[in-house]
């Protein structure tokens, strides 16, 4: 087996996986297509290895992987990025969720 | 029928001194009876809960499912002042450093004055307190950096001991920092117009427990604050 195979095999492995987790509501759409996406843009950029090496060649990087490996650097920064601005929306409810409840709880036990 | 003031006691993991904290406030109370006492069990993995819930009718209580740190339960205390109508709120420390007996001080200040807050100052007159000098370092670092921002210069910008009225209660209530929220919310105050002042007051060295900013976090603590009070300039 050569790398392109196998890399072929694990795009199709990761994309069962996907669907999988969307099936059993694991995965909200959202990401799902965001992982996806990423996925087949990695298995393209593999396949179709010209394309990369045309896209070094014009940024001027002599080993084309390198620009793949930069890539996916890129994008899985930009998404921890997206997730700790989502994370930090979620504390911020779950703050105000749970002063709602101590609040209910107290009122309650005074209007006993 | 409730007070004009309610005193809101931040409690977390507190089992040493909260019992001799709320028998101190409520002897006080008993002399000068112009206050309510809630406290706020942030998440207490200890006794607190049970020593607290021991003073109820005497106090009101709230008991918090998860710890929030001191802004998410001073928070909602500001929330249960503002839902009972309080004309004032104060922060009182569950460890013991805050004296309750100059509570009637600030008081009486706040209602003369019509400031929107009054903070409780170590540092204004020269008084009996000593702290740790990497501790008044720090606080003399938060006095000078606030004072680039605001222009105002507060003395004791890490107390917690502080007064406010409605029109703060209101925005509290609403938003509010959620941890180390005393240097950052001097420059909300500036920045939305609240008129704030100093007085002298005494105050004692922790009773007992542990402080929440100790070694490392005592780094983690200035840049949080440094950057807090950045962000919230630039809004």
């Amino acid at each position: 087996m050569n790398i392109y195979l196998f890399s072929v095999v694990m795009m199709i492995f990761i994309y069962v996986i996907i669907w999988r987790n969307v099936k059993r509501g694991r995965l909200g759409v959202r990401d799902s297509i965001l992982w996806i996406t990423l996925s087949v843009l990695m298995g393209v950029m593999v396949w179709q290895n010209t394309w990369l090496d045309w896209l070094a060649t014009q940024l001027q990087v002599a080993y084309a992987p390198s620009l793949l490996f930069l890539m996916a650097v890129l994008l899985c920064l930009l998404f921890i990025f997206d997730l700790t601005i989502r994370l930090y929306d979620l504390q911020k409810k779950h703050i105000k969720l749970v002063q709602r409840v101590a609040l209910l709880e107290s009122e309650r036990e005074e209007g006993r | 029928m409730r007070n004009p003031v309610l005193v809101i006691i931040p409690a977390y993991n507190e089992e040493q001194v909260i019992e001799s904290t709320l028998d101190g406030v409520l002897a006080f109370r008993a002399k000068q009876p112009f206050f309510d006492v809630l406290v706020v069990n942030d998440g207490s993995q200890d006794k607190t809960k049970q020593l607290v819930d021991a003073y109820t009718p005497q106090i009101y209580t709230v008991h918090l499912a998860h710890n929030l740190g001191i802004g998410g339960a001073m928070q909602t205390g500001y929330q249960y002042a503002h839902r009972y109508d309080y004309a004032y709120a104060v922060q009182l420390d569950a460890d013991g450093q805050h004296m309750i007996e100059e509570l009637m001080k600030m008081y009486r200040y706040i209602e003369e004055s019509n400031h929107d807050m009054i903070i409780g100052s170590r540092f204004k007159e020269k008084t009996a307190y000593k702290g740790a000098m990497s501790r008044r370092i720090g606080i003399a670092f938060f006095t000078y950096f606030i004072y680039a921002f605001t222009g105002k210069k507060i003395m004791d910008p890490t107390s917690g001991f502080r007064i406010k009225n409605r029109r703060v209660i209101a925005s509290f209530a609403d938003d509010y920092p959620s941890d180390y929220p005393e240097p950052e919310v001097l420059v909300t105050a500036q920045r939305r117009g609240w008129d704030i002042d100093e007085i002298s007051v005494e105050m004692r060295p922790r009773q007992g427990g542990m402080s929440s900013i100790h070694s490392w976090k005592t780094l983690y603590y200035m840049m949080k604050v440094s950057l807090a009070v950045v962000k919230e300039w630039s809004k």
